[in-house]
C-alpha cells in the first residue's frame, strides 16, 4: 500500500523565467520592469514511493 | 531599475513589490517617480495605486480604480490620466497625484484601450486590434486610421518628443514578425523602423535624444540543465 508523506521530495532547481515587460525614462536611465515569474520545480522522490505492508 | 548609460545592459536593480494578483509599475517621462498598481486578490479588477519617488519612500495612496483600462503619468508624474470602464463607455480621469482628487475629463468610446499624452497637448489612443485615433494635438486634427501601414495588430505606441509622430509597436503576420514604424501626424503616412521575428514587444520609449527603446519579448524556451 502507498503511504502518502512517506518519502521526502528534494528539490532539484528553478526554471528561468517566463517574461518581463519594461518601462523607461525619457533619458533612457531609468526604468521599471515587471517580471512574470512562473517557475517550475523539479523534484525527485527517492525510492519507489510504495511502502511494503508488513 | 537604473544604469549609467542608456546602452548599458547592466542594471542596478531594486524590488518594489511583489504579489500573486497582479502588480505593475509605472515612470513617470523625468524619471523622478513611480506609480505602483497592485490588483487586489479577491477583486482584481480593481487596482490599488500608489506614487513614491524613484529614489524610495513609502509614497501616496492615491485610492483605488476599478475598471481600470490604461494610464499615463505625465507633467514629471505630477499627473496621471487614466482610462476607466464605466457601463458601456470608458472614461478618461484626470487624477492629481498630490492630493489625489480626480474629475473626468472625457468620454471615449468602449474600445480604447491604450493612450498616452502628446507633449503640447492632446492624447492618441489605441483602439481595437490596428485602429488608432488622435484628439487635440497641434500637428493634426482629430483623426482615426483605420491601420498604420502593413501593421494588423497594434500593441503599444509613444509619442515623439516634438509632438509630430507617433512610434508603434505591431505585428504583421504576413512576416511573422514584430514591427516598429513611425506614424507621421502632418502627413498621415507611416515608415516600417525595423522588424524582429520575436514574440511580442512592451511599450517603445521616444528618448529626448531622438532614439526609441523597444523592449523586445523573445519566444519562451526550456533549457535542461
Amino acid at each position: 500500500m502507498l503511504k502518502p508523506g512517506a518519502l521526502a521530495p528534494i528539490r532539484l532547481g528553478l526554471a528561468p523565467p517566463t517574461s518581463a515587460t519594461s518601462r523607461f525614462a525619457r533619458n533612457g536611465l531609468r526604468g521599471v520592469a515587471r517580471e512574470n515569474i512562473q517557475r517550475s520545480d523539479v523534484y525527485v522522490i527517492r525510492g519507489s514511493g510504495i511502502v511494503p505492508e508488513r | 531599475m537604473e544604469r549609467s548609460t542608456p546602452t548599458s545592459l547592466e542594471f542596478r536593480q531594486t524590488l518594489v513589490g511583489r504579489s500573486t494578483s497582479g502588480i505593475i509599475g509605472s515612470i513617470s517621462g523625468d524619471g523622478e517617480r513611480l506609480l505602483i498598481m497592485r490588483n487586489r486578490p479577491i477583486d482584481p479588477d480593481t487596482r490599488d495605486l500608489v506614487i513614491r519617488a524613484f529614489a524610495g519612500g513609502a509614497g501616496t495612496s492615491l485610492g483605488s480604480v476599478t475598471g481600470l483600462v490604461d494610464w499615463d503619468l505625465h507633467q514629471g508624474g505630477a499627473r496621471l490620466l487614466a482610462i476607466r470602464r464605466e457601463g458601456d463607455a470608458q472614461q478618461l480621469l484626470d487624477i492629481d497625484t498630490r492630493s489625489g482628487q480626480s474629475s473626468v475629463l472625457a468620454v471615449t468610446t468602449a474600445d480604447a484601450r491604450w493612450h498616452e499624452t502628446v507633449r503640447g497637448g492632446g492624447y492618441v489612443f489605441l483602439h481595437g486590434n490596428a485602429s488608432l485615433s488622435v484628439r487635440g494635438v497641434a500637428a493634426r486634427s482629430a483623426t482615426t486610421f483605420d491601420r498604420v501601414g502593413r501593421l494588423v495588430q497594434l500593441m503599444f505606441l509613444n509619442p515623439s518628443p516634438d509632438g509630430q509622430s507617433v512610434a508603434v509597436a505591431g505585428w504583421i503576420p504576413s512576416i511573422d514578425s514584430i514591427v516598429i514604424a513611425r506614424l507621421d501626424l502632418r502627413t498621415g503616412s507611416s515608415t516600417e523602423l525595423f522588424a524582429l521575428r520575436a514574440e511580442g514587444a512592451g511599450a517603445p520609449t521616444w528618448l529626448s535624444s531622438g532614439a526609441l527603446l523597444v523592449p523586445i519579448l523573445e519566444s519562451q524556451y526550456s533549457e535542461a540543465w
